[in-house]
């Protein structure tokens, strides 16, 4: 039992490839677009599937790594421009094999790490509402909403930090672009490398696009003052698609003890 | 008997398993949510002392705009604003000051330095000492 449930917090706790099922190899297809143009972030009208996660990498240039840890310690100025305090306590967390990681006591995989979360997730559209959804299957089996009806995000008193943040979306032609703005400081916002490091001050730009029909290309540029020197972009990567249905997936129900990164656990 | 109505022993039983659930469930209310941003950030409590001025415990409020740290000690009461903030991530060294006043009405200037301890907790503390200009001693907060 125990190395059952050790096992199952392997795959909540590291941004590895999905361990759900296997994925299946769907065919090569063009980008699926609706009927008013837009492009279809899901399953086609009576299809299925859902984005299989993967091992997608938050740095802003290309770096060696080990699994979620990165493989020179001394390289880390290559993932992101961190201030001196920010940059400490990345390497901390990672020289302790990220054993603090909220993700692994089942805090809400927001930020990047959602699209590198294993089990997957969906984009559900829903232009009669004028929201995007983005439900995890992994973590929590929580979602995300994207308003994509103009409206503002909220200021001043009116932000309530949140996990997922105030996400508004819209379209540049093919790529689908989220700002959001409003975290909370809970959660760590990449599972690769992990334990980067923000602050409540973060606003993120997300933009997402299906190059072809089972990819979906996933960017992030992290604009936070409170944890680095500049805005940064981190390098795209892609989310492959499979056509097996998502599965329910509740981390407390599995992961009721934090399993750290070396394999030990953390109570 | 109907069971709408206990016996009164009955119900004492029923009403003590309450009060002790109820107070089990106030005791045990689960792990505190981690705050993962800035280290500082936060309400801290804890001990400074001995003094002939001010109380043995001391409540410190800090918070990070990116740029420096920004707080104050003691809040309501000594309401004492923190400046000169910093933190050295070298050994992840806190040190601040703070100007209050004695009983007197003279100005009292503070000066905090300590260490973080268990950093990645939520419930981190800084351990150090004080000083003032007559005074100094152990500070020991926790974060809340």
């Amino acid at each position: 039992m125990r190395v059952l449930v050790a096992i199952v917090a392997v795959a909540v706790s590291l941004s590895a490839p999905s361990l759900a099922q296997p994925p299946a190899k769907p065919p090569a297809a063009p980008t699926p677009h609706w009927p008013d143009g837009r492009v279809n972030l899901g399953p086609v009208p009576g299809g299925k599937g859902h984005w299989n996660s993967g091992p997608g990498l938050l740095s802003e240039t290309p770096i060696k790594m080990a699994g979620a840890f990165l493989a020179d310690p001394s390289d880390v100025d290559k993932a992101a421009p961190f201030q001196p305090w920010a940059k400490a306590l990345f390497l901390y967390r990672q020289a302790t094999q990220a054993k603090d990681d909220p993700h692994a006591r089942c805090q809400g995989p927001a930020g990047p790490r959602q699209f590198t979360t294993p089990y997957g997730l969906e984009i559900v559209d829903q232009p009669e509402l004028k929201r995007l959804l983005i439900l995890s299957a992994g973590g929590g089996h929580s979602w995300r909403t994207i308003h994509m009806d103009g409206r503002p995000h909220p200021t001043g008193e009116d932000v309530n930090p949140t996990y997922y943040g105030h996400s508004v979306g819209h379209w540049e032609k093919e790529t689908l672009v989220i700002d959001t703005v409003g975290f909370n400081e809970r959660f760590w916002m990449a599972g690769r490398p992990v334990g980067m490091v923000h602050t409540d001050q973060l606003h993120m730009i997300e933009r997402i696009s299906r190059p072809d029909f089972n990819t979906l290309r996933y960017e992030a540029t992290i604009d936070d003052p409170g944890a680095y020197t500049r805005p940064w972009t981190g390098q795209a990567f892609n989310i492959p698609w499979t056509t097996a249905e998502s599965e329910e997936f509740f981390c407390t129900d599995n992961n009721r003890y934090g399993l750290q990164h070396d394999g030990s656990i953390a109570k | 008997m109907s069971r709408l109505l206990w016996p009164a022993t009955e119900m004492r039983k029923q009403m003590l398993l309450s009060v002790v659930l109820a107070l089990a469930c106030l005791v045990y209310s689960g792990p505190a949510a981690a705050q993962e941003g800035h280290p500082l950030k936060g309400s801290w409590m804890g001990t400074w002392w001995p003094s002939q001025i001010h109380a043995n415990e001391v409540l410190v409020v800090l918070n990070w705009n990116g740029k420096s740290i920004t707080g104050t000690l003691n809040p309501g009461t000594d309401n004492m604003p923190i400046k000169n903030a910093t933190l050295n991530p070298v050994g992840w060294v806190v040190r601040f000051e703070a100007d209050g006043k004695d009983r007197a009405g003279n100005l009292v200037t503070y000066v905090v330095e300590g260490k973080i301890e268990n950093l990645g907790l939520p419930n981190r503390s800084i351990t150090g000492t004080w000083k003032s200009q007559k005074e100094n001693g152990p500070f020991k907060i926790s974060r809340q």
